[in-house]
């Protein structure tokens, strides 16, 4: 079932703008409550899947987990409300509060500010950038648990292992589950906080003019993904708690329950570009304007910061390690051995730290720019181009 | 010589180091946010540290029990105001 909203005065259709969170109409330039008109419009109803353009009759194919999309012939925007209201009712949204040319302006100001980006990607041209609302689960989680924990502690003189037993609980609340399986989970992840707080009561006037997707992770995989993310955050508070360096659980019987799940659509900007023959993928998020992901690397920068860099240490350190050498087998500075061999050792655990941490930055790296260049996330983006002509 | 080559791999490394972080700072937004106080609050109910094994502890069944109660009531007073 399609329905456009018309506008009670002249009949064109109206859109929701994030700026002032009303729908307006770009020919008499009217503005309408989103609440008043979505109820207005709760009855326009015809059938779903093959759907016709209200604005130009063109027929309308709906994606399988589309919710809402454009008319590919005329770019009215069209609201699929069968999967909305009858199966699929959202409890929640969040409005989009960023704008589009807003979206754009947050994403070309951090990639300006890149120093390692490439110069055509500083200049990109945007490919597609379109607004989605993308569907979770929101949940309120009780966990408790009774532990048995073996922990290190730090700075102790010795390496005692120390046992403990502890007792406790939490409810989480609020805490999303995104519920799209196309759309990729740690991006989902990174795009958070969310402000739960301007949650709305779901209105189908506010996907007028945006994207949206219905859920297709069940309650029954949200609920796990859910308990994994609480036990997770249960764990590593609980070692905080212990102050301990290093831990393990020797036994745990855990009391868990979810207390409460709703369903909510929260916005999200998609802003594609290519470079080197790649798709890139950059995420906005449409409420607090938090961005997400990586953008591509100059080579040449990259090479040039670190051969100037490596020189320079390299030489300095290098200078210095030959002369606590000389130091240690020359007699004629005195009793300067312990200082010199120490030196010398902490060169070499600060080449084995170095190594290990960049080895660490560098797997960090490679996991963004993948998620980048996700293609999930891309085939999402296009498809939704497609649709918009 | 060996404090020479010494020198040059820490030397190295450190640049390496220096490098990649640099850029993921330049190029990589937005990070990951997945603390518990940002959902709720951790409710330490007993706990029972020290050295070697934990024979001989102070007898739990009244932390267990509050644990269970306070389950149950959270529960119910969910199911409640849900209701």
């Amino acid at each position: 079932m399609v329905k456009n909203f018309r506008c009670p005065g002249c009949g064109a259709t109206i859109e929701y703008d994030p700026k002032d969170g009303k729908m307006h109409c770009p020919y008499c330039r009217s503005a309408y409550d989103p609440e008043k008109i979505g109820k207005k419009f709760e009855k326009a109803t015809i059938r779903m899947n093959i759907a016709v353009c209200n604005s130009c009759g063109a027929e309308l194919a709906v994606n399988a987990v589309e919710v809402s999309s454009f008319c590919p012939y005329c770019g009215n925007a069209a609201v699929v409300m069968d999967r909305v209201e009858d199966r699929l009712a959202p409890d929640y949204i969040l409005p989009f509060e960023i704008t589009k040319e807003k979206a754009e302006s947050i994403i070309r100001e951090r990639v300006r500010a890149s120093f390692f980006a490439p110069k055509e990607v500083k200049e990109f041209e945007i490919e597609r950038l379109n607004g989605v609302y993308i569907p979770f689960w929101l949940y309120d989680v009780y966990y408790g648990a009774d532990q048995r924990w073996s922990y290190i502690t730090p700075r102790t003189e010795q390496q005692v292992v120390n046992n403990a037993r502890v007792l406790a609980d939490c409810v989480c609340r609020w805490m999303s589950v995104d519920a799209s399986q196309r759309f990729d989970d740690i991006s989902s992840q990174r795009l958070e906080p969310f402000k739960v707080q301007d949650l709305k009561p779901f209105n189908a006037s506010y996907l007028s003019g945006f994207y949206a997707d219905r859920f297709d992770v069940g309650r029954e995989e949200a609920d796990r993904i859910a308990y994994d993310r609480v036990e997770e955050m249960y764990d590593k508070s609980i070692q905080e708690t212990l102050h301990a360096a290093s831990a393990v659980i020797l036994d745990s019987t855990p009391r868990k329950s979810v207390l409460k799940a709703s369903y909510a659509l929260f916005p999200v900007w998609f802003l594609t570009f290519r470079y080197g023959d790649r798709p890139h993928t950059l995420l906005v998020n449409g409420q607090t304007g938090k961005m997400v992901g990586a953008v591509p690397v100059s080579k040449k920068k990259v090479w040039g910061v670190f051969a100037a860099l490596a020189a320079v240490l390299c030489f300095a350190l290098g200078f210095l390690g030959k002369f606590c050498q000389d130091t240690l087998t020359d007699r004629e500075y005195g009793n300067s051995d312990g200082a010199a061999t120490l030196i010398l050792l902490v060169l070499g655990v600060t080449a084995l730290i170095a190594l290990g941490l960049a080895i660490g930055r560098w797997i960090g790296l490679r996991k963004s720019q993948k998620l980048s260049r996700s293609v999930d996330n891309h085939r999402l983006a296009k498809e939704r181009q497609v649709k918009n002509g | 010589m060996i404090g020479l080559i010494i020198g040059i791999i820490a030397g190295f490394n450190l640049a390496l180091f220096i490098t990649l972080a640099c850029i993921k700072y330049s190029v990589d937004a937005g990070s990951t946010t997945n603390e518990l106080q940002d959902y709720g609050t951790l409710n330490i109910l007993y706990t029972s540290k020290g050295m070697g094994t934990t024979e001989g502890e102070p007898d739990t069944s009244k932390a267990l029990g509050m644990l269970e109660s306070r389950c149950l009531e959270i529960n119910e007073a969910y199911k409640k105001h849900q209701g």
